[in-house]
C-alpha cells in the first residue's frame, strides 16, 4: 500500500494447506498471517519484512484432538484468538502453536470473535448470543455467558471506538445490531437496522474524517 | 463510565456491512443503526460461511466481491465512505486484512 492506494499486484501468494474452498479468515499477527479453514485446519504464512507473503503455510502446532470447524478469529500483537466453533472454544495461537483453550459453556458454536480492551466478545451463532471473555497472558476466562441476545443467528462481530457491532439473519432477513461498550464490558444496545437477507461483513470505522 | 473523548469517538463511528448481492453494496450507517448511504461496490458478492468479509482500519474499508474475484476499497470522506479502488485477488474471496502496509 501506499497511504491508502493499494498495489494491484500482489506481492505474493501462497496456497493453503487444504485450499479445498473451507476457507474462513485471515488475520495479522506480528510477523505472519493466520488462516483458519474449516476442514480442522489452522496455519500460519511467514511474512518478509516488507510485509510480503513467503515460503509456504505452516500447520499450528498443539491443535486440540477435538477440533472441529476452526472459524474466526482476532489477533492482537502476537496473540491471535481462534474460534474452534463446532467444538464449542476458543483457543489462543501465539508463535504457530495453541497455547489455551476454553470452552463456550452454555453458549454453542462462537463462531467470530472481537477485541475491545481487554475483553474478547464471541458471536454465537445457534445460541444467537454475544458472550464476553477476559483475555489477559495466557488465559481466556469467560466472565458474561450471555452479554446479548440478538435476534437471529450472528454472522460477524466487529468493535472500535467503543462500539460493537453485529450481524445476524434468520433466512428472511439480516440484522444490524450496534452496542455501547463501557470499562467493565457491559453491552448497551444503541441501534438496530434490518436489511434484506444474506449481509456479510461487518466493521467499525474510525470516527474521524 | 465511557470518556468523554470515547463517546465522542463513538458518536461519530460509522458501522458498515455489504449486502453481497449479485451487485453487491456497502451499506454505511450511523453509530445508532441509522442507514445514512448505500454505494456500489461495483463487484459480486455471493460469498457465505465465512468471516472477515469487511476489514476496516484507519479511515479504509476493504469489502470482498466473491463473485467477481476482487476487494473493494473505501475511504472515509465527507462523514461517509467513498469507493476510491477494486483491486483483483488470485481466486474469489472470502476474507480480508490489513497488516502493516499491505492488504
Amino acid at each position: 500500500m501506499y497511504g491508502s492506494i493499494v498495489n494491484s499486484n500482489p506481492d505474493g501468494i501462497v496456497t493453503l494447506l487444504k485450499a479445498d474452498g473451507s476457507a474462513a479468515q485471515v488475520g495479522v499477527v506480528q510477523n505472519q498471517l493466520i488462516i483458519t479453514e474449516k476442514s480442522n485446519v489452522i496455519e500460519t504464512v511467514d511474512l518478509l519484512p516488507d510485509g510480503a507473503v513467503s515460503g509456504f503455510p505452516t500447520l499450528v502446532q498443539n491443535i486440540p484432538a477435538n477440533v472441529n470447524a476452526p472459524f474466526g478469529l482476532a489477533t492482537r500483537g502476537n496473540n491471535a484468538y481462534v474460534t474452534i466453533a463446532h467444538a464449542d472454544e476458543i483457543s489462543l495461537v501465539r508463535n504457530g502453536k495453541v497455547l489455551t483453550v476454553t470452552g463456550s459453556g452454555t453458549q454453542h458454536a462462537p463462531c467470530w470473535v472481537t477485541l475491545a480492551g481487554p475483553f474478547l466478545f464471541s458471536a454465537n451463532s445457534p445460541s444467537k448470543s454475544i458472550s464476553r471473555y477476559s483475555v489477559y497472558g495466557q488465559q481466556i476466562v469467560q466472565d458474561a455467558a450471555v452479554a446479548a441476545s440478538l435476534n437471529g443467528n450472528p454472522t460477524d462481530i466487529a468493535s472500535g471506538e467503543g462500539l460493537v457491532a453485529v450481524i445476524d439473519g434468520n433466512g428472511t432477513a439480516s440484522h444490524l445490531s450496534i452496542f455501547g461498550v463501557d470499562d467493565d464490558g457491559n453491552l448497551t444496545l444503541r441501534g438496530a437496522s434490518t436489511m434484506s437477507a444474506g449481509a456479510n461483513g461487518v466493521a467499525v470505522v474510525q470516527g474521524q474524517d | 463510565m465511557i470518556s468523554a473523548l470515547a463517546a465522542a469517538h463513538a458518536q461519530n463511528a460509522l458501522v458498515v456491512t455489504a449486502t453481497n448481492a449479485a451487485q453487491n453494496q456497502l451499506l454505511i450507517y450511523d453509530s445508532t443503526g441509522q442507514l445514512i448511504h448505500t454505494v456500489s461496490a461495483q463487484g459480486q458478492g455471493g460469498v457465505g460461511g465465512n468471516a472477515g468479509g469487511i476489514e476496516a482500519k484507519g479511515s479504509l474499508v476493504a469489502v470482498v466481491n466473491f463473485g467477481s474475484q476482487n476487494v473493494s476499497i473505501f475511504e472515509r470522506a465527507n462523514g461517509s465512505l467513498r469507493m476510491t479502488q477494486s483491486v483483483p485477488a488470485a481466486s474469489n474471496p472470502v476474507s480480508v486484512a490489513f497488516g502493516g502496509s499491505h492488504l
